[in-house]
């Protein structure tokens, strides 16, 4: 986070992360089309021909002053396939918080389970520990039929405290409630 | 509500040698952000440019090139990318490592202008860029309870 003094901003930067295909810019997708267009900027998507994401994707949303200070809000997503590994560590770079976007199909667990473990080398490589950044949990896939069970899920990947949404993508179910939960915990470990 | 008062200094620093910038090297528009991609100025016409976009693009092309450059084998990051387009050009510079310049250019002024006094004006802004690290962080002045509930409600507000 910093304050933009000349412009009188508050910036947060919250990064998507999670395996291939799990829904980081389906959520993305879900937050531009549901948000006023006078609140937010152009969806910006870096994806290669097979519309998987090659770099990231980036939105910023914006509210309205608060003590004559505009909250604006950058959100990116990483690339989740396992070749894209450095390009996922730059977009961590200077981020205030991750939501952890995971595939909740049984043939998924051990793909959730490798890039959290990703997740925690790549912020150790910037300094930052896992267990002290502000992470939010979510469970996608909910409406498929070869989802694991929650408990599942959480005990391969949820810690103590850490927030936790399931969620439809595709339908918007679940996708602003693990926004605003990541944007309030962000800016409460402030 | 308490409205906090910016430092102006730097600001005021900053402004002056973004405008000598972009007088100077005729460019069309001189954006300065960190290296994470948050815009902090911008001077010039940028009419019809998502310039928030611009700089979250630009920090991460500086990224990728410094990536690239470790991988290289080479001693320190890429001090400078050129892109060079049909109509318009963008000249991105790093301004120590935490911030960066970008300048967008068209045929009314040259690479040659631009690097000069891109030059000039990132050794400006090094001296004042450690004068305004320090303030960009300052968040934990602003952000108290009061404002953690404004926001939220501005949150639930937003999308109702």
């Amino acid at each position: 986070m910093f304050i933009n003094w000349k412009m009188r901003e508050i910036n947060l930067k919250i990064v998507y992360y999670g395996p291939s295909l799990s829904g980081k810019t389906t959520n993305l997708q879900c937050i531009h089309s549901r948000t006023n267009p006078r609140q937010r900027g152009e969806l910006i998507c870096l994806k290669t021909r097979g519309d998987r994401t090659l770099y990231f994707d980036f939105m910023q949303l914006e509210l309205g002053r608060i003590r004559g200070l505009k909250p604006k809000f950058n959100l990116y997503t990483v690339p989740g396939q396992p070749c894209y590994v450095a390009s996922r560590r730059l977009v961590l770079q200077g981020a205030d918080g991750v939501v952890y976007v995971a595939d909740s199909q049984l043939n998924r667990l051990k793909a959730n389970m490798d890039t959290m473990r990703s997740l925690e080398e790549n912020l150790r490589a910037l300094g930052v520990s896992l267990h002290d950044f502000p992470l939010v949990l979510q469970y996608n896939k909910r409406d498929l039929p070869t989802r694991a069970p929650v408990a599942l899920l959480q005990m391969q990947l949820a810690r103590d405290g850490v927030p936790q949404f399931q969620s439809v993508a595709t339908e918007g179910v679940g996708v602003i409630e693990t926004l605003k939960a990541a944007i309030n915990l962000v800016v409460s470990r402030i | 509500m308490e409205t906090l008062i910016p430092p102006r200094e730097p600001f005021i620093k900053i402004e002056n040698c973004l405008d000598r910038l972009l007088n100077r090297s005729r460019a069309l528009c001189v954006l300065l952000a960190d290296i994470s991609g948050q815009l902090i100025s911008e001077k010039g016409n940028n009419e019809g440019l998502d310039t928030s976009a611009l700089a979250a693009l630009t920090a991460s092309n500086m990224a990728a090139t410094a990536e690239i450059a470790r991988q290289l084998d080479e001693p320190a990051p890429f001090s400078y990318l050129f892109h060079e387009g049909q109509r318009r050009h963008i000249y991105i510079s790093a301004i120590g490592a935490s911030f960066l310049l970008a300048i967008i250019f068209d045929e009314m002024t040259q690479i040659g202008l631009v690097r000069i006094f891109a030059r000039l004006a990132v050794n400006e802004l090094l001296e004042v860029a450690s004068e305004l690290e320090p303030w960009l962080e300052k968040a934990s002045a602003v952000v108290d309870r009061e404002f953690r509930g404004a926001l939220a409600q501005g949150l639930d507000e937003a999308f109702a």
